[in-house]
């Protein structure tokens, strides 16, 4: 017989405030996808274009420049439709700008149910049991996830972040919370397949997941830290939005104030640029300042 | 644009440093500040914390900064009710989000609703709680606790990885307690069945590598739980009511001017009923969500909700002669039943 604390009822809100901008690492990925595939076509003029983006510091260009690229995927998309590769481009992209420059919540939900729709078209195609993802039993779900093999690391990770972008998205609504413990499988094993695939993204991922609830609610801080760390190491330190991630989702859940000043101390004194992460290491840097800014009224 | 994804709207981040001149100007002008320190198991960005955060804010302003929380959030001050009240005892904390279970040792009848299929639906438990909630909280007040309102959960349904119907088939599942509920274990003994006692983080593990199959919980928080990936039954019968308190130790209030204690419960006791009915309307939503999910549910026939229906009563009995609530309360809430249910029902007022 259970008799609850109040609080925990209400974690579904907090999902979506832990999972907030958790998009933004698969930019690096949309845009290195679409380069090399659009490159094809236009003889090289899209895999600048995407350098351009991925490389720029300069947050506020990319958000009003950014739109017209999303139409020429969605030509593309709309062209290619047998094209896993594009269609992952294309989620991730939408994915990633919904949540980086869109703060309108119903052009937010639009935005992330395209990039669902559009990843789970290109995971049918790659990997077939993925089309059932949403809907199979879970322990089913949970049996395929882990017999997936290397080669369906990139629709399942496309498939996972996509979804975690929708949940994000539609955190108000209680079908999309249910969702959640579908997605987690799902980037576990990518994490034992390739940790390394986006730039780290998988660990990150795990690393917001497991510190989505505190522990006294069955949350895994600890697990979420290790995460956070291996992300890092993987990256050198160079992918600033990890250590942004791991101080807002872990040192914040567990009241570790010296660990999220350090962290985003860090971040703020890296030098953003790095080949294919200056955009989001620039955005970092920008979430950085703020959490800094709101950390005496947090702690 | 919100490429900076603030965690609070920029309107709000302007009143809270509007917020803080304010407490800055009074501390300058020599006001003393009293910061009351707020435990809960909720996350940042939970409903229940937005709810206070917003409540803060206008009691900061009401106040001029002479009254103020600090919320500490996710468990941080202590992983289960027990702890934080230990802390609340010792003046290291002023406060908590509370379940009733807690206070069993002090003011043992605000668990009242949670006696056992005392209610039989929603429309029951609203009628009596307007009629009891004033002697609760006035109860929790003579036991040294300002306490805010009641906040609901919502009904727990009894949940399973395996097909269940009747109390006998109940025996032979391995049914979750939460640790240190004393009552809750009562109860499932009195159904004859032996609990096994985990804490709530362990339950989904629990569930996960068979150490226990059924549990009762409001559908509210097996969702954000995750709980309902593991399960695959749930039977229709609102087994427990399920809520919790803000309260505050009156003692930390000591000091604090009546006008500025008039403006906290002002203030705290809309926010608590707001909390309320925001989980109220989040129930019906959620049953349609577990159905989708694939949950089965199971309605049982008249004989097996009588069989339900006649152990509850016995460990209703045995709350009683446990001293677990007292016969006054019990009988308070009989009587309100009774009435509700009109005179035919009075013999049997717990089914």
């Amino acid at each position: 017989m259970l008799r609850l604390g109040v609080g925990y009822t209400q974690a579904m809100n907090a999902a979506r405030r832990r999972l907030l901008a958790i998009a933004l690492p698969c930019l690096c990925l949309a845009l290195g996808g679409c380069a090399s595939l659009i490159g094809k076509v236009t003889s090289g003029l899209a895999a600048d274009l995407s350098d351009a983006i991925l490389n720029s510091d300069d947050p506020a260009v990319i958000r009003d420049g950014a739109p017209a690229y999303l139409i020429m995927l969605d030509a593309f998309t709309r062209q290619g439709e047998g094209n896993a590769d594009m269609l992952r481009a294309s989620a991730s992209l939408n994915g990633a700008y919904a949540t980086a420059f869109v703060s309108e919540p119903a052009r937010q939900k639009a935005f992330a149910a395209k990039a669902l729709r559009l990843a789970l078209r290109a995971a049918c195609l790659d990997v077939r049991w993925l089309c059932d993802a949403r809907t199979m039993p879970f322990d089913q779900l949970e049996k395929r996830a882990a017999a997936m093999t290397a080669a369906d690391v990139p629709a399942a990770y496309a498939l996972a972040t996509a979804w975690a972008g929708w949940i994000q998205a539609h955190a108000d609504d209680w079908a999309a919370v249910a969702d959640l413990g579908r997605v987690k499988p799902l980037m576990e094993r990518v994490v034992a397949l390739d940790e390394r695939h986006d730039h780290g993204g998988p660990r990150l991922y795990m690393g917001v997941f497991e510190t989505l609830l505190p522990e006294a609610l069955g949350g895994k801080p600890e697990l979420g830290r290790t995460h956070f760390e291996r992300a890092i190491e993987i990256t050198n330190g160079r992918h600033l939005l990890v250590k942004v991630f791991y101080a807002e989702s872990y040192a914040r859940l567990v009241f570790n104030r010296e660990l999220h000043d350090r962290l985003l101390g860090e971040v703020l004194a890296a030098d953003a640029e790095q080949e294919g992460l200056t955009l989001m290491n620039t955005i970092a840097k920008e979430q950085a300042r703020e959490l800094l800014q709101s950390a005496d009224e947090f702690f | 644009m919100n490429y900076c994804s603030p965690r609070t709207s920029s309107s709000n981040r302007l009143a809270i440093r509007l917020a803080c001149v304010l407490l800055a100007a009074a501390l300058a002008a020599g006001a003393p500040a009293k910061e009351l320190k707020i435990a809960t198991t909720s996350p940042p960005g939970s409903s229940w914390l937005r709810v206070l955060d917003a409540a803060n804010e206008e009691l900061r302003q009401v106040t001029d900064g002479r009254l103020a929380m600090k919320i500490y959030a996710s468990g941080s001050k202590g992983k289960d009710d027990t702890v934080v009240l230990r802390k609340i005892r010792l003046g290291e904390l002023h406060g908590a989000l509370m379940t009733a279970a807690v206070f069993q040792r002090i003011y043992p009848d605000v668990q009242i609703y949670n006696l056992p299929m005392a209610f039989r639906d929603l429309a029951e438990v609203d009628a009596v709680r307007e009629r009891m909630d004033p002697v609760l909280i006035a109860g929790l007040g003579d036991a040294g606790f300002e306490a805010f309102g009641i906040g609901e959960v919502g009904m727990a349904y009894p949940m399973s990885t395996k097909e269940a119907r009747t109390v006998a088939d109940g025996r032979g599942l391995k049914v979750w307690a939460p640790a240190g509920d004393v009552a809750a274990a009562r109860t499932l003994s009195a159904f004859g069945i032996a609990p096994i006692s985990l804490t709530i983080g362990d339950v989904l593990p629990g569930l996960s590598s068979g150490m226990i199959d059924t549990v009762a919980a409001p559908p509210v928080a097996v969702l954000p739980l995750q709980w309902h990936t593991r399960l695959k039954y749930m039977i229709d019968l609102p087994i427990m009511y399920i809520y919790g308190m803000l309260v505050v130790d009156k003692r930390a209030l000591r000091g604090v001017t009546e006008e500025d204690v008039a403006a906290l419960r002002r203030i705290m006791v809309p926010a608590v009923a707001e909390a309320n009915k925001q989980n109220r309307a989040d129930h019906e939503k959620v049953l349609g969500v577990l159905k989708n999910q694939g949950l089965q549910f199971i309605t049982l026939t008249p004989a097996e909700l009588r069989d339900w229906r006649g152990f509850a009563a016995a460990a209703s009995e045995e709350w009683v002669k446990e001293g677990v609530i007292s016969a006054e309360i019990h009988a308070m809430l009989q009587g309100h039943l009774a009435e509700l249910r009109g005179a035919s029902a009075a013999a049997t007022p717990e089914g």
